[in-house]
């Protein structure tokens, strides 16, 4: 990539427009302190990048909002701020970012398309990617921390990739450790891992392989045998275990739930017979609107039923219960009938809700051990009974769920009253039905719990232990799919551990390379910048300890000094230049240019002729720019490289006016007109682009032709005074006269503001031609092959055809 | 001031390993070196990482497999 123009319009120092034509390979740009040199550096910067060194190493940030400030204070209103910067990419294609301000923000453009940044060209943006460096930048580039600095070379040797890469992975690790399945199936195996694992231990270090070893040994069989066989040796040494009417320690917890649960039965049956009573007695109120009447209708009616037996189900020993429980009601306020929905819940919960006779787990584990017999029958049997059990209980409550919501409404109609009685009926079913399950249960479990006591014998210590022992080899091998699992996402995650260990290790060794040959490098310029100078960068440092970090090091008279601490100022820029060259541009292979501003600063003629010499060797197939208001550095450029046929020369010159005067003082006609022929279609920017380089063009002419006859001329003087001076002097006639003030014309901005896009090309292509004929007619010069080939001749200068 | 002709018809005599900055795509380099240094599991994500892609789908996949034979 490589600059063919920068155009910038109420920028800074430039209240109008101003273009500089770049086209050559060394070009430079003079001019007093503050003719406006550094506006064309940061009009650069900001249109490539939308940062300017200026802002970001201030240390007044606050000065600095928004982007107004780059606005020049001389701009007319209508004129809007930009900053323009066509490139040239490796495939020969051009490209025009512009950058414009719009109130206090910028807006960027790559082609007239918007766009965030320059990354859409495939250029990078970090600072040691910018091919310029800025003359408050060269002391800045030293006095970088040293962990900044190891990232910024890091980033510029390619080195990026490994830190991102590196960072993301650890992320992956670590999000993986709190993704649920992970955490489920680490929990699983972690509570069968347990009793095997020392206090304080992590259980999941231990591996499938060794754990299976560890089961097969204790029980005996080969540890090449699968999980299959561990879990069938374990359940069948278990069996053998209680086989030896060995009693088990858990059977003491066989019968468990309340004996009480027949209270609950009957407070539950009582509960849905007032629901009924209550659902009568509230339809009844509905009927006559009469509650006394009706609860002395309905006590009289149930005094006159047989005392010895309840109204309700026949059951004898409830009746009285169920009187006294109803003249106690009949006593107090009318019924509400959601009375008693809250009680009827909390005894289904509750009181019918608890555990059944029996162990569930406890039975379960015993039957697998216990033989064939009555024992093993019955216990099965009750099995069954508890399952039955626990199915009423939920059914109980659905209809217990069913009757509250019956209840729960503010007003219930006969319909609904209807239905709360056939659920108070299936209530109390179910009640009697779990009742009677409970007790038989009961019974049978306490029957049995007695049998097992008296059949077996209790379990010795050893034995205590060898039952543990299988329990956790048969929960092993139960879970080690699962534990199998946990163990290889742990041995995954290690994996990528290590992966990251690698990538650490390449990019720390890889970077230890880099580095020493970048500081050969640093050295390398720093001693051509300073032949035979006491002090030696002896390179960049990167400790073991530290090694995200880049120390300069340097030696004086063959003592180790620090160069951020010790250098003078011309050192440091020494110093700051020999940085910028080896990493900026020698190792930036996206940018093919060299753009210096002021950078000789306080260095003394000797170093400033090092420097030059040094650009001659370094320029070679990169474009320089340089920017300097040093006279004398100036000249030794111009010296040096005014040899070479694309070497340009601008002069900035400020006068009364705010606008400073752009000179083209030396450069080339060819590049000037070259650059107009190829852009002479472009949109209207591009095409007053072209008109300025036509009417530099005629400025360029007008010296050459000066310099041929030896005509000695003031520098400050303008193209009119020029061409009148030529006329004036005879150095040409008055037909030509005319045509180079016109094309000195055309060069003004609003000379083709209100023409037509094809009418100005083809304004721009005659003048090209007429440029080109001035020049063979003055200058001596050949025709141009396109000259050549408008005016109907091949390049041997044959009349074709 | 002399005119270094000599520098200006031979060019750059260039730093040690002359112009061709080294910044070729050294964690491509080493990706590729790891391959064979890496679990077998883990080489789905060198191949996301060595073609600029985001490694975190092939992580997922993985450790997803690793689960589903649970």
């Amino acid at each position: 990539m490589r600059l063919e123009r920068i155009g910038l319009q109420a920028f800074r120092g430039f209240p109008t427009a101003v273009d500089l034509v770049l086209a050559g390979d060394v070009i430079l740009i003079c001019g007093e302190n503050g003719s406006g040199k550094t506006s064309i550096t940061e009009a650069l910067e900001w249109a490539l990048f939308g940062t300017v060194v200026r802002r970001t190493r201030s240390k007044t940030q606050g000065e600095y909002r928004g982007w107004d400030w780059l606005r020049s204070a001389h701009a007319a209103e209508s004129l809007p701020t930009f900053a323009e910067v066509v490139v040239i990419d490796d495939a020969g294609h051009r490209h025009t970012i512009r950058r414009t301000l719009l109130g206090k923000e910028a807006v960027l453009t790559i082609d007239g398309k918007r766009a965030e940044n320059v990354q859409a060209l495939g250029l990078r943006t970090e600072d040691m990617f910018r091919p310029f460096l800025g003359q408050c930048e060269i002391q800045a580039v030293i006095d970088s921390e040293q962990k900044d600095r190891w990232e910024q070379m890091s980033s510029l040797l390619g080195f990026g990739e490994f830190g991102a890469a590196r960072q993301r992975l650890q992320r992956l690790r670590s999000d993986s450790d709190r993704e649920e399945r992970v955490v489920s199936a680490r929990e699983i195996s972690s509570r069968a891992i347990q009793p095997l694992t020392p206090a304080g231990e992590d259980p999941l270090a231990l591996a499938p392989s060794e754990l299976r070893k560890r089961a097969s040994r204790f029980l005996g069989i080969a540890d090449t045998e699968s999980w299959q066989t561990i879990l069938q040796a374990a359940e069948s040494q278990l069996r053998e275990l209680y086989a030896r009417n060995l009693r088990p320690p858990s059977l003491e917890a066989l019968v468990v739930g309340t004996p009480e649960i027949r209270s609950h039965v009957l407070r539950a049956d009582i509960v849905a017979k007032l629901v009924v009573a209550e659902t009568a007695l509230h339809r009844a109120w509905h009927r006559e609107n009469a509650f006394a009447s009706f609860v002395s209708e309905g006590l009289a009616l149930l005094d006159a039923a047989t005392p010895s037996s309840c109204p309700f189900c026949g059951e004898e020993s409830l009746t009285g219960q169920r009187l006294d429980v109803l003249r106690d009601t009949a006593s107090r306020t009318p019924p509400k009938p959601d009375d008693h929905r809250d009680e009827l819940r909390s005894i289904a919960f509750s009181g019918l809700g608890g555990p059944g006779p029996l162990n569930s787990d406890i039975a379960s584990r015993l039957l697998e051990g216990l033989p064939e017999g009555p024992d093993r029958s019955s216990l099965g049997e009750l099995l069954r009974e508890q399952a039955d059990l626990e199915v009423s209980r939920r059914r109980l409550v659905g209809l217990v769920e069913g009757l509250c919501a019956a209840t729960s409404g503010a007003h219930r109609g006969a319909a609904d009253d209807q239905g709360m009685l056939s659920l108070a009926d299936q209530i109390c079913d179910i009640v009697a039905q779990i009742g009677s399950s409970h007790a038989a249960v009961r019974g049978g479990a306490d029957a049995l719990s007695a049998s097992l006591a008296a059949r077996f014998t209790s379990l010795s210590e050893a034995e205590q232990k060898k039952l543990a022992g299988l329990q956790t080899a048969k929960t092993l091998a139960e879970n080690s799919a699962t534990i199998e699992a946990a163990w290889r996402i742990h041995e995954l995650q290690e994996d990528l551990g290590r992966l990251v260990q690698l990538l650490e290790g390449a990019e720390k060794k890889r970077m230890a390379e880099s580095l020493r040959r970048l500081g050969e490098d640093i050295a390398s310029y720093y001693d051509e910048l300073n032949p035979g100078h006491h002090i030696k960068i002896t390179g960049v440092t990167v400790r073991d300890t530290r090694w995200r970090q880049a120390a300069l090091e340097a030696t004086s008279f063959g003592r180790p000094i620090n160069p951020v601490t010790t250098f003078s100022e011309a050192e440091g820029n020494c110093l700051g230049l020999s940085l910028y060259f080896s990493q900026r541009v020698d190792r930036n292979a996206q940018w093919k240019m060299i753009l210096l501003d002021d950078p000789v600063q306080s260095m003394d003629e000797g170093h400033e002729q090092s420097l030059v010499s040094l650009l001659a060797r370094v320029a070679r197939r990169r474009q320089l720019i340089v920017l300097s208001h040093n006279r004398r550095f100036a000249e030794a450029v111009q010296a040096q490289f005014s040899a070479l046929p694309s070497f340009t020369r601008y002069d900035i010159e400020r006068g009364a006016d705010p606008q400073p005067r752009l000179v083209l003082t030396t450069g080339r006609l060819d590049d000037l007109l070259t650059y107009a022929d190829r852009n002479a279609n472009g949109d209207r920017v591009t095409r007053e682009c072209c008109g300025a380089a036509l009417r530099k063009a005629v400025e360029r002419l007008g010296r050459d032709l000066a310099a041929r006859r030896k005509l000695s001329l003031p520098k400050r003087l303008s193209a009119e005074q020029l061409i009148d001076r030529l006329h004036a002097e005879g150095l040409v006639d008055d037909i030509e006269v005319g045509t180079l003030h016109r094309l000195r014309r055309f060069g003004n901005r609003n000379a083709h503001e209100d023409v037509e896009a094809d009418s100005c090309e083809r304004g721009i292509r005659t003048g090209i031609l007429s440029m080109r004929d001035l020049e063979h007619k003055y200058l001596g010069l050949q025709p141009s092959p396109l000259q050549l080939h408008l005016l109907g001749t091949d390049t041997e200068g044959q009349i074709a055809g | 001031m002399r005119v270094d002709q000599e520098a200006l018809a031979t060019g750059t005599k260039g730093r040690p390993g002359g112009d061709t900055p080294d910044t070729a795509a050294p964690l491509a380099a080493e990706l590729e070196s790891l391959r064979t240094k890496v679990a077998p599991g883990l080489k789905p994500l060198i191949d996301a990482l060595a073609s600029g892609k985001d490694p975190g789908d092939a992580w997922a996949r993985v450790i997803r497999e690793a689960l589903d034979e649970a």
